[in-house]
Order: structure tokens, then sequence, then C-alpha cells
């Protein structure tokens, strides 16, 4: 009885809470449309934080506002994709069934906690309203929810700062009211953007402990956006390495930050700089993103990357790669090592 | 008591701001009970005490404020002509106000076609003079309260529908606007109870602020004919009526012309004082 529970509940976990599969969103420009995320696979099981890192512009904030549905109409068009949440495509929702989905099955907390919260509501008031908003629920009820959430989110003496206003209260206790707003509906996944970029370091790693502290007790499914691999290193248990709007690399941390395959990884890791040496200057990765315009048929980083080869400029690889860890390379693919590679660079 | 101090410190409200409302409050207070206090026949005329001089020039004068040359009793007529203003300028400004934000929000969240063609209406209406729009209402529907109320409104959305239009944009930007969608808060909800809270106080200032224009338009309009006619009066009327006799006997003139403004002065240094007690940057230094 007791293992078929057990073994019940391993199923269930190896269930993934969210799959997205060829994800495109374009954006709509003067010159054409620009692939901002150009066919992203992504699947999430509960219980696991994923990280997506890239640099500025490389399609990582797109794809959950896409999955979301907060991409403006007017600029930006999801070209193709599915997003599988319980049961549901989420892309096929309409516009009321999404609001149910928001907040309720998916919530989302954003880079800067002030801007995030409204400054005319107390934040009492702001964690009621995401409550009410969801559930049938009367307001005195809500109220000893919404203390019981500031409790979870470790903030000090809740009942105090029920009645307080955002700009009354440091950074750090502003994310972790969007936090606990974020939370308030028992949501099944958690997407935070860039939830650490604007908080000071001390601040940064409290965050962290706590997102992860909350994955621990609620199960939650986390996908953490950031430009940090600090961040990365520090909590998450698989990463995406995007780059001009699709996935370059992926699998789990450790795997790839001990034997990373694609050039660019390599060079966002050459970049982190290190305590013990003594460098003149920091590692930069030569170039810049390029402009992209729909359909890109060769590989995207082949401009910026050193071992590039007529293939890259010809065709756009895969992912290919093995045990889930993946890599969309002509030269490293399954291999870290220059020796070892299908293909030697000119 | 620390929640006393947090009050006073949110309202503390200086003694000349209180003392200005207090006096407005009075004045107008005073001014729309006049049909009780003061229950005459506005057409009634008495030509045997025409143009008495004020008790505060004549002490044996039984008319405070003297009468004019109908011999009507200025004091009187004072209270029903600042009623009258103060009537129609505050519906005015509701009306104007409540179309004006109509407007500002359709043409900031719609965008495109919708907010080049409002825009377009607004600076239409701001490039016409009041007057000339006052004018020509008047010699349509006929000088009437309802077309000064017209006037007011017509002349009046603009500004706010600038201020709320470019209040949304900004708003619409804003990092909590996407937040409270990300938790599933719906459209209406969103316009209703975040984009319009935010945007009540700057609201509130400019509703304030064009209050006191628009009582010295409905009087502009008044003078010259175009808003009230006899024998109802506003303070316009007054000051119209009065200007025949400016060098025999001033006190007809200037008795509502200081009326109007001190009434403007109040509302305006209200408005200013609530402005920076209303702006939002400034509450978050203190």
């Amino acid at each position: 009885m007791n293992t078929e529970k057990e073994l019940e509940r391993r199923e269930e976990a190896k269930k993934p809470v969210l799959e997205v599969h060829n994800l495109k969103s374009y954006y709509q420009s003067r010159d054409g449309e620009v692939p901002a995320v150009d066919g992203v696979d992504l699947t999430l099981y509960p219980g696991e934080i994923v990280g997506i890192v890239g640099e500025s512009g490389c399609g990582k904030s797109t794809v959950v506002r896409s999955l979301m549905g907060l991409m403006d109409p007017v600029t930006s068009r999801r070209e193709a994709g599915t997003a599988l949440f319980e049961d549901k495509d989420l892309f096929q929702l309409s516009e009321k069934e999404l609001c149910k989905v928001r907040g309720k099955g998916i919530s989302m907390i954003f880079q800067n906690p002030l801007s995030a919260l409204d400054p005319v509501y107390t934040i009492g008031n702001q964690i009621v309203e995401i409550l009410k908003n969801h559930e049938r629920i009367t307001d005195k009820e809500a109220r000893e929810r919404a203390i019981e959430l500031l409790r979870q989110v470790n903030i000090p003496s809740p009942e105090l700062r029920l009645n307080q206003y955002p700009h009354e209260l440091s950074g750090g206790m502003q994310q972790r009211v969007v936090i606990a707003i974020a939370l308030a509906c028992n949501p099944k996944i958690l997407i935070a953007d860039e939830p650490t970029t604007a908080l000071d370091v001390t601040v940064q790693a409290q965050i962290l402990a706590l997102i992860r502290e909350l994955r621990d007790r609620l199960n939650i499914a986390v996908i953490l956006i950031t430009h940090n691999m600090g961040v990365v290193a520090a909590i998450c248990d698989r990463m995406f390495v995007m780059y001009g709007g699709v996935v370059v690399e992926e699998g789990r941390c450790e795997e790839i930050f001990s034997k990373p395959w694609h050039p660019y990884t390599r060079g966002l890791l050459a970049a982190i700089p290190s305590i013990d040496e003594d460098k003149e200057t920091l590692y930069t990765i030569p170039g810049q993103v390029d402009a992209l315009k729909a359909p890109v048929n060769f590989c995207r980083f082949q401009k910026r990357c050193s071992y590039a080869c007529s293939k890259c400029r010809e065709e756009e690889p895969e992912l290919s790669g093995e045990d889930g860890h993946l890599s969309r390379c002509w030269v490293f693919s399954g291999s870290d090592d220059l020796e070892q590679a299908k293909v030697v660079a000119p | 008591m620390g929640k006393q101090n947090k009050m006073k410190k949110r309202w503390g409200i200086p003694p000349m701001i209180l003392f200005l409302m207090v006096t407005f409050v009075i004045i107008v207070g005073a001014a729309l009970l006049a049909p009780v206090l003061a229950p005459v026949d506005l057409g009634a005329t008495d030509l045997t005490q025409r143009l008495a001089k004020p008790s505060f020039l004549d002490p044996t004068s039984p008319y405070l404020m003297g009468t004019d040359n109908l011999g009507r009793d200025v004091a009187v007529r004072l209270l029903y002509a600042i009623r009258s203003t103060v009537l129609i300028s505050f519906t005015g400004m509701v009306i104007a106000t409540a179309l004006g934000t109509a407007l500002g929000i359709i043409s900031g969240l719609a965008g495109g076609v919708t907010d080049v063609i409002i825009s377009f209406l607004t600076d239409v209406r701001l490039s016409v003079p009041t007057t000339f729009i006052g004018i020509i209402l008047a010699c349509i529907l006929g000088a009437r309260p309802a077309t000064t109320v017209l006037v007011i409104t017509i002349t009046g959305w603009s500004s706010f529908c600038r201020l709320v239009r470019s209040q949304i944009f900004q708003l619409k930007k804003a990092a909590f606007i996407e937040a409270s969608r990300s938790m599933g808060a719906s459209g209406v909800r969103i316009v209703f109870e975040h984009i319009l809270v935010n945007i009540a106080s700057p609201l509130i200032v400019q509703a304030t602020m064009e209050l006191s224009g628009f009582i010295l338009l409905e009087s502009t309009l008044s003078f010259l004919g175009l808003g009230i006619e006899p024998p109802g009066t506003s303070l316009g009327v007054m000051v119209s009526n009065g200007r025949d006799y400016m060098l025999t006997h001033w006190w007809l003139a200037m008795i509502p012309s200081v009326v109007i403004v001190v009434l403007i002065l109040q509302i305006s240094l209200v408005g200013d004082w609530l402005r920076d007690k209303l702006d939002p940057k400034l509450k978050r230094i203190s």
C-alpha cells in the first residue's frame, strides 16, 4: 500500500507539469519580422528549478511572456507552438480562460519589486485582491491567508506589514511580498524573470534561498530567467542557454558547468570573473548579437564563434546530444573535446 | 498614538489652508442655502430704494451692501449670484472631468487610429477660443444655465483628456500593471482598480485647478450676457450691471468682483496645496 503510493508519487513527479513545443514568437519591425523566439522546446517537471540564461535580447523573457499571453498583439505574433499545461494548450485558450491560469496555475515575479507593486494600495490589499480574484473567500479569511503567506516568505511581523505601502518596505522585503502574491493561489509553476537583478548581493542570496526553500516545501516548479551564471549555479537543477531566439545548449547544471559543449556556453562561463585569478582585463565574447531575420538557415552564433566552419554558415544545426545534455552545434555536440569533435574547425 | 501621528502627518493641514477651506465652505454654504436664508423674489424691484448706500459707507442705511439700480438688496442678490455661479461651474467641472477622463482612457488604451482621432479633437478644441464657443452656443441654444454648463464641458474636457492620456501611456508600461495581468486580473479590473486609482490624485488636482477657471468662464459669459438672463443673477451679471455706475456707485461692481477674486484665490491655493500633498513623488521623499 505504502509502496504503491510512493510509486504513484514518483510517477506523478515524472509527468511534466509544462511541455512547450516549437514555440515561435516574432516581433514586427520596420524591415520584416524578427524571430525573437524561434522554435524553443522546454519541458518542466514538478519541483525542479530550471534556469534560462542568455544575454539581453536572446529571447528569454519573450519565451515566458508568450507562455503567459502577455505579449502585445500589435507588435508581436506567435508564429507556432504548443504549450501543454494541465492537459490544456495554453496557446489555444481564450483571454478569459488565460486569466484563470495566470496567478492560479502559473504566476510570475519580476525584476524590480517596487515597480511590480501598485503604489496606491497596501501590501494587504494587493494580496487580498488576487485571492478574491481567484477564489470565493471572505475578506477576513483573505486577510488571514495574507498574513500566513507573508509569514511563509519570512517577513517578520506580517500583521503590521499588511497595512504598509510598498514604498515603506526595503527592496528585499518588497521582493518577498511579490513572491507572496505570486504564491497566493498555490500555483504549479513560478516564473521568475530576473528576480534578483535589482537587489543587492546579500539580499540576492536571501531571495534565492527563499525560492529554493519554497520549491522544497511546496514542490513548485520554477523557471528562473537570468543573465547571471552565478545565480544558475546557486539554485538551478537544469538550465537552458539561449542565443538568438533558440536554445543552444540544455542539460543538468553540473554537467554544463563542468563540460560545456557549445562555444557560446563556453564563452559565458569564461566570462565569469574569478577571485583567484589576477587578470587585467576580463574575458568577453567578441562581436554583438546579430539582428536576425526569419527564416534563419545558418548557425546563429557563427559570426562570433572562433570554431565556425563552412557548414555553420550554410545550415542551422539541430539540438543533439545524449542523456538530456543537448547542444546546437556542428562542431561540439556530444563532445567537449576539440580532438573528438565531429568536424574539425578550419 | 502611532496611528494618530501618522494620520496627522498625512493630512496635516496648515492653518492658512484650513482658513481658506473654512471660509470657502461658509461662503458657498450660505450661497447654496440662499433660498432658505433669504426667500425673496429675484424679479421684485423697489424703485424708491434705488441705489441706496451700503451700511459700511452710510451707517444709517438698512442695506448691508446697498441696493442696485432697481432697488434690490445687493447682499441678497450676491448670495443668489454665488449660488448660480458655483452650481453651474461645479456641474460643468464634474461633466467635463468625466467626459475628459473617459476619452483619455479610450485614447490611451486603444492607441492607434482612435488615439489619433481623439488627440486631433483635443487640438482642435484647444485652438478655438472659449468665448467664441460660448457666443456660438448661446446664439444657437439661448442664454440659459444649461448652455453655460455645456460651454464649460466643451471647453474643459480637453485638458482632462490630455492629462489622463499621458498618465495612461506611462502607466501602461508600468511593471505593476503587467504584474497584475500576470496574476490573472482582467482588463476591466485593471482599468478600474489600478489605472483609475493611480490617476485619481492628478485628476483631483487638475479638477480643482480647472474649477477656478470655470468660475471665471461662467462670470465672463454672464458678464457678456451669454449666461444667466435677468431676473436670475450670477456674479458676472452683477458686475455687468454695476459697470454703468462704476464712477458714482463703485461698490455695485466691486463687491461681486472681489467675491470672484476671493473664490478663485481660495480654490487655487487649496489646489496648489492638494497638488503638493497628493504628488506621489513628494510623498515618497517625506
